[in-house]
């Protein structure tokens, strides 16, 4: 009998699928490398207003990396350029060697809270169940696999006693995790998020942070915007200064209490 | 002619303002939703308003018709709404205010029309709704668009609730939300001109914006927002154009007030934002503080 080595058996064929749509615990086990996203000469230009100039840089799953910058220094739009919101935008984003606008399902985007409409008529789990809308499609059926997945992420992110509120009944802190809610029944594997600690107290400030290490930890990447310089540290693997270039990109103890990289990046010293 | 409740269902006449109101009361408050959580009421309207050129215009064409009030005023709402999102879209002003200038502007030129020609009296039966005379022709004519309105809107809720929602986290999911946009202004003009029939361009609005208003006060699930207010509006209909052959009143006008009663009523009786609600809170407040 003659087997084509070329080809991959059915079971590899099944074990690459799955992990295309899971969560990247595969690395994490060693069996294989965790995924990538690779930016390569990022440019965003509104009009003739240059917000974003040659972004360059590569990040696995299994990280958080905080974005810094003053206002206007192109924060925001790194992100939606990556999360595919703005067409003109010029350069390379790949996930895992293709075009990320090949696997939109792999991304979830949070936008600022204040941009999302907190009077919409619909519940936590309501929100939760639209992150199954990408695997569903337009007329998919919604199967007890997706209200499994549903009631897993509500689980997850400790909502489980709030998913028939209302979104607007909600504290800020509770309505940023139903938004990481909706990401992770997405089975998102990169998290881009637009300042989510932004507005909210210190306990719900703790509790997001150590939601966002646990889904690191569970191999997922996560980009977000950031202001606060002392708690970076703690928050982040890695943390990247941003004003129109890349300013500079490491461990955050390294650049956080590098006063001269703060003072080229317009960050307070 | 006066008939009483029991005589309702006996004439031609009754029976097709009834089967008319329930299509149309049913997509304008599936619509209505759309219409509330957009905000886009006052836009809604202004668009209305813009059917009545567009009758006068297909009637100066083609002659005063069914078919050419139809052609007129869905070639004058698509085009008004398209130069609207163009003129906001290539400069800083804002989409109300292009309809805002574009929409007087078609209803001065309508009225010139017909004060150079001197005809088409029967306009007013455009501006104020002839439900009560309808033709099998016209019947068949709303559950044509109704179809086609309900159908698209069956077809899209899951894109479209994501764009309703949040339109970055749709656009970032791959959902077309320009086209959606234009669809769904497409699907409003159809809408809207279905109204006209039963209650004029005038009061077109209140069919298209009050059921999704009152249950917005009610409901915390977009499916009820929508196919309630569907619900909501064909009852509110078919209501109205009861009390209007009874009464033997005028029938826009009699659908409309019964719309408008309705909210006065949720919005008093509403149990999270009434105003019945807010006066028993403060006198809860009063006696605490009292005793």
């Amino acid at each position: 009998m003659n087997v084509n080595t070329d080809q991959p058996t059915h079971q590899q064929a099944a074990d690459q699928q799955a992990a295309q749509h899971q969560p990247c615990f595969a690395h994490k086990v060693g069996h294989g490398p965790p995924h990538e996203l690779s930016v390569r000469q990022l440019h965003v230009h509104y009009g003739p207003i240059c917000a974003l100039e040659n972004a360059d840089f590569t990040a696995h799953c299994g990280t958080r990396i905080g974005i810094y910058g003053p206002n206007g220094a192109g924060k925001s739009s790194l992100l939606k350029a990556l999360a595919g919101l703005l067409p003109h935008a010029q350069g390379e984003v790949l996930w895992n060697g293709k075009p990320i606008t090949q696997s939109r399902q792999e991304i979830a985007y949070l936008p600022q809270r204040e941009e999302a409409d907190f009077n919409f008529p619909i519940t936590v789990r309501g929100v939760v169940e639209m992150g199954r809308f990408p695997a569903l499609g337009w007329f998919g059926r919604f199967r007890k696999s997706d209200r499994d997945a549903v009631d897993a992420a509500i689980a997850s992110m400790e909502l489980g006693d709030l998913e028939r509120r209302q979104i607007r009944q909600l504290s800020g802190g509770q309505q940023q995790r139903v938004f990481l809610a909706r990401a992770i029944a997405q089975q998102a594997h990169v998290l881009l998020l637009d300042e989510p600690f932004t507005g909210l107290d210190l306990p719900s400030r703790r509790q997001l942070g150590s939601l966002l290490q646990r889904l690191a930890k569970e191999g997922r990447l996560i980009l977000l915007t950031h202001h606060g310089l002392n708690d970076g540290e703690e928050l982040f693997d890695q943390v990247m200064f941003l004003r129109r270039r890349i300013i500079a990109m490491g461990p955050p103890g390294e650049l956080l209490n590098d006063t001269e990289l703060r003072t080229k990046a317009g960050l307070p010293t | 002619m006066s008939i009483d409740a029991a005589g309702l269902l006996e004439y031609g006449f009754s029976q097709r303002a009834i089967l008319a109101a329930v299509m149309i009361g049913f997509i304008n408050g599936c619509f209505s939703g759309f219409v509330v959580v957009r905000r886009s009421a006052l836009f809604a309207g202004t668009l209305c308003h813009v059917l009545f050129p567009g009758v006068v215009a297909g009637a100066m064409l083609f002659g005063l018709s069914a078919a050419s009030a139809f052609a007129g005023s869905l070639v004058a709402c698509v085009l008004v709404s398209l130069a609207t999102v163009w003129i906001a879209r290539s400069s800083r002003l804002d989409r109300g205010t292009a309809l805002a200038i574009l929409y007087p502007m078609s209803f001065a030129a309508a009225l010139l029309a017909i004060s150079r020609s001197g005809q088409f009296m029967e306009l007013e039966h455009y501006l104020l709704g002839y439900i009560l005379t309808l033709r099998d022709l016209d019947l068949w004519f709303i559950y044509g668009i109704g179809f086609v309105v309900l159908l698209t809107l069956v077809l899209l809720q899951r894109p479209l609730l994501l764009f309703l929602f949040d339109p970055d986290v749709a656009r970032s999911l791959g959902v077309p939300t320009n086209g959606l946009n234009v669809l769904m202004m497409i699907m409003l003009v159809l809408v809207t001109i279905t109204s006209y029939q039963a209650v004029g361009t005038i009061l077109a609005l209140g069919l298209l914006v009050t059921p999704g208003a009152i249950l917005f006060l009610y409901v915390d699930r977009p499916r009820l927002l929508f196919w309630g207010g569907g619900v909501l509006g064909a009852t509110l209909a078919a209501l109205g154009v009861a009390v209007a052959i009874i009464s033997d009143a005028h029938a826009g006008a009699v659908i409309v007030l019964v719309f408008g009663l309705a909210f006065v009523i949720a919005f008093c009786a509403s149990p999270r934002y009434g105003l019945l609600q807010r006066v028993l809170q403060a006198r809860q407040v009063q006696h605490h503080g009292e005793s």
